[in-house]
């Protein structure tokens, strides 16, 4: 009798064509070495499958710049960047050189509009960038921080366990020697 | 999730286009149609790479890079039916290079406490856990066929390598989590 072997996974994954499933089933009615692993294996799969997507931390958006002739940039909207992108475009505004290529993509979007007014408060706006920048930093901090804790605190619950798990093996086992010595007899 | 920000406001998810249709749309000059890919497609290439490296916030620059990587080289997807497979490979690449970074690592396998029921907390802790004592090829294979649902044949070429490669790579990590996780 052949053995499943490896095509045990190719049949749990639906894998198979309709003769090879039919094969297979009849091999596993009659097999109970791989009936029992395909039951191993489909627990397994069940254990996998507990675990359920996660949400990214931050969405992904792509903004691109109006249509003008520059290349479209990536900007990455969390707080302190779009504090970061109101600062840059207020530099870019204030700086006497014109549009360029050869500024860095990051800075791209931020020259899409024309210079305005010559009188703007530019101690106020890095002022403002600095203080929103610090909050959300801080905001994003406490909370990547709770969340570590509590994701270090469940890590820990289970190595712990696992530790005494390794301690009871470990006596059992020096039981076992102790008990299988007395038996040996002397040879004196 | 957030909408993609453009003059027009906020646009979900559309449904009715397809990839294709979406990567011709983006490599005919609507470069904002690529927040359409990313939208679909950000949860899955992000629990694929949290799943192989472990860590969030890794996961997440990488999810980012792989976007980018994506977007800058779009203009060489030559099946343009495929763009997801072709994603996952970008993806792959960019968690291999980190990962190769990390090497080294020690992995110490203990045997579980099986005495006591588990919450689903810790079972889902202890799987996680479970997934990061395979090799990279073999994590990759249970993740990509359990939790991506990809033929053998995607995986295949994803991983660059022969289906037969593939199918054991999901055997033997089978084996190990059925060891480690009872």
């Amino acid at each position: 009798m052949t053995h499943l072997g490896e095509k045990i996974t190719d049949y749990l994954m639906g894998e198979m064509s309709t003769a090879e499933r039919t094969e297979a089933e009849a091999h596993l009615s009659q097999c109970s070495l791989c009936a029992g692993k395909l039951e191993e294996f489909r627990h397994t799969y069940a254990l996998l499958q507990t675990v359920p997507d996660a949400h990214p931390p931050r969405p992904l958006v792509f903004a691109p710049e109006k249509k003008m002739a520059r290349p479209a940039v990536w900007r990455w909207l969390t707080p302190a960047f779009s504090a970061a992108a109101a600062s840059i475009i207020t530099a870019l505004i204030l700086s006497p050189s014109p549009s360029d290529s050869s500024r860095s993509v990051e800075s791209d979007n931020a020259a899409s509009s024309p210079v305005a007014e010559p009188a703007v408060d530019v101690d106020k706006i890095l002022n403002d960038f600095r203080v929103s920048n610090e909050q959300g930093l801080a905001a994003g901090l406490d909370e990547r921080r709770r969340q570590a804790l509590q994701q270090a605190q469940s890590e820990m619950d289970y190595w712990e366990r696992q530790q005494r798990a390794v301690s009871r093996g470990t006596l059992d086992t020096a039981r076992t020697i102790q008990l299988l010595a007395q038996q040996v007899p002397s040879e004196d | 999730m957030r909408a993609v920000l453009n003059e027009g406001g906020a646009r979900p998810v559309d449904d009715l286009l397809n990839d294709f249709q979406i990567v011709e749309r983006v490599l005919g000059g609507d470069t904002e149609a690529f927040n359409l890919l990313v939208q679909r497609w950000e949860r899955p290439i992000y629990n694929f790479i949290l799943r192989m490296t472990g860590d969030r916030d890794e996961a997440m620059d990488l999810c980012q890079d792989s976007f980018m990587k994506a977007y800058r080289e779009l203009g060489g997807l030559k099946d343009k039916d495929r763009f997801s497979a072709w994603l996952y490979r970008i993806a792959h690449n960019t968690c291999c290079s980190r990962l190769r970074t990390q090497s080294g690592r020690i992995f110490v396998e203990v045997q579980p406490d099986t005495s006591f029921v588990r919450s689903s907390i810790e079972t889902q802790l202890a799987v996680q856990k479970a997934l990061q004592f395979l090799p990279e090829e073999q994590r990759e294979a249970v993740i990509l066929k359990v939790y991506h649902s990809l033929k053998f044949e995607e995986i295949a070429l994803i991983q660059d390598a022969p289906v037969s490669t593939v199918k054991s790579r999901l055997y033997m990590g089978f084996e190990k989590l059925k060891t480690v996780l009872g």
